[in-house]
């Protein structure tokens, strides 16, 4: 369970809390428990609805203009500073397997706010669709691209300055 | 001029959304066109398509190959459990 948590929650402290709080409400709850169901079903269902939890009141705080500096508010064309040059990838497959480059994405993916990470890594988790991410989440798919963008709009910028630009 | 551009053309802020709604979802008929259009036309958005679908990439791979596999350690875990059994009780 911990560990499922952990490759949900970002934080690690957050993600054990969660488990715990998890145990707790399954000792309090124990007698709404039903035979029928296995006992690790249920306590992950548990688990499912405080992650949901933690992750929509997480948003409630994050909510911010959308522009985020990226574009010009009175066009919504790009500021000239974010233009970044075609990157130099040269042999695609091998880039992506280099252990230093996914080091310098997972470090970029690190300073993201947790919820955004959490978007953008839900959809390769576990070949869970749209809705259902959104779903789990407690927000609309519009909501959800926005989030992936503005996520994508950090990640680009943290890889070009990180690895690119080097 | 430039606001009645951007109703038909998108405005980059829109045709960058358009791009992360294509990989996420797809797209109907006419947001197709709209962004096909828009990056006919405008570099910079051909360009953030072109980092977007590579960045997925990178979080894919990154993923698959293990990138994310937590692996906890059993003293990890037992402090977990203490924590926990300590607070139930």
């Amino acid at each position: 369970m911990l560990q499922w948590a952990r490759s949900r929650v970002p934080q690690k402290e957050i993600a054990e809390d969660l488990v715990q709080d998890t145990f707790i409400v399954a000792f309090e709850k124990i007698d709404t428990f039903q035979e029928r169901s296995q006992i690790k079903t249920w306590l992950f269902s548990i688990l499912k609805n405080k992650i949901s939890d933690y992750f929509r009141a997480s948003f409630k705080m994050e909510t911010r203009p959308l522009n985020d500096n990226f574009f010009l508010a009175e066009s919504d064309s790009w500021k000239k500073n974010e233009f970044y040059h075609s990157w130099d990838i040269g042999d695609e497959g091998q880039l992506l397997d280099n252990v230093e480059f996914k080091a310098v994405l997972e470090e970029c993916q690190q300073k993201l706010p947790g919820s955004w990470n959490h978007a953008v890594v839900l959809k390769y988790f576990s070949e869970k669709d749209a809705n259902e991410i959104c779903k789990e989440m407690g927000i609309t798919t519009t909501n959800y691209w926005q989030l992936i963008h503005r996520a994508k709009l950090q990640l680009r910028k943290c890889l070009d300055i990180n690895w690119f630009k080097k | 001029m430039r606001k009645s551009l951007h109703s038909i053309f998108l405005s980059c802020l829109k045709a960058s959304l358009l791009v992360e709604k294509q990989q996420v979802s797809g797209l109907n008929i006419s947001e197709a066109l709209q962004l096909k259009a828009h990056l006919m036309m405008c570099k910079r958005c051909t360009e953030y398509k072109l980092q977007s679908v590579f960045i997925s990439k990178g979080i894919k791979t990154k993923m698959e190959s293990g990138g994310f596999n937590i692996q906890i350690s059993n003293v990890e875990l037992d402090k977990v459990q203490t924590k926990i059994l300590s607070n139930l009780f």
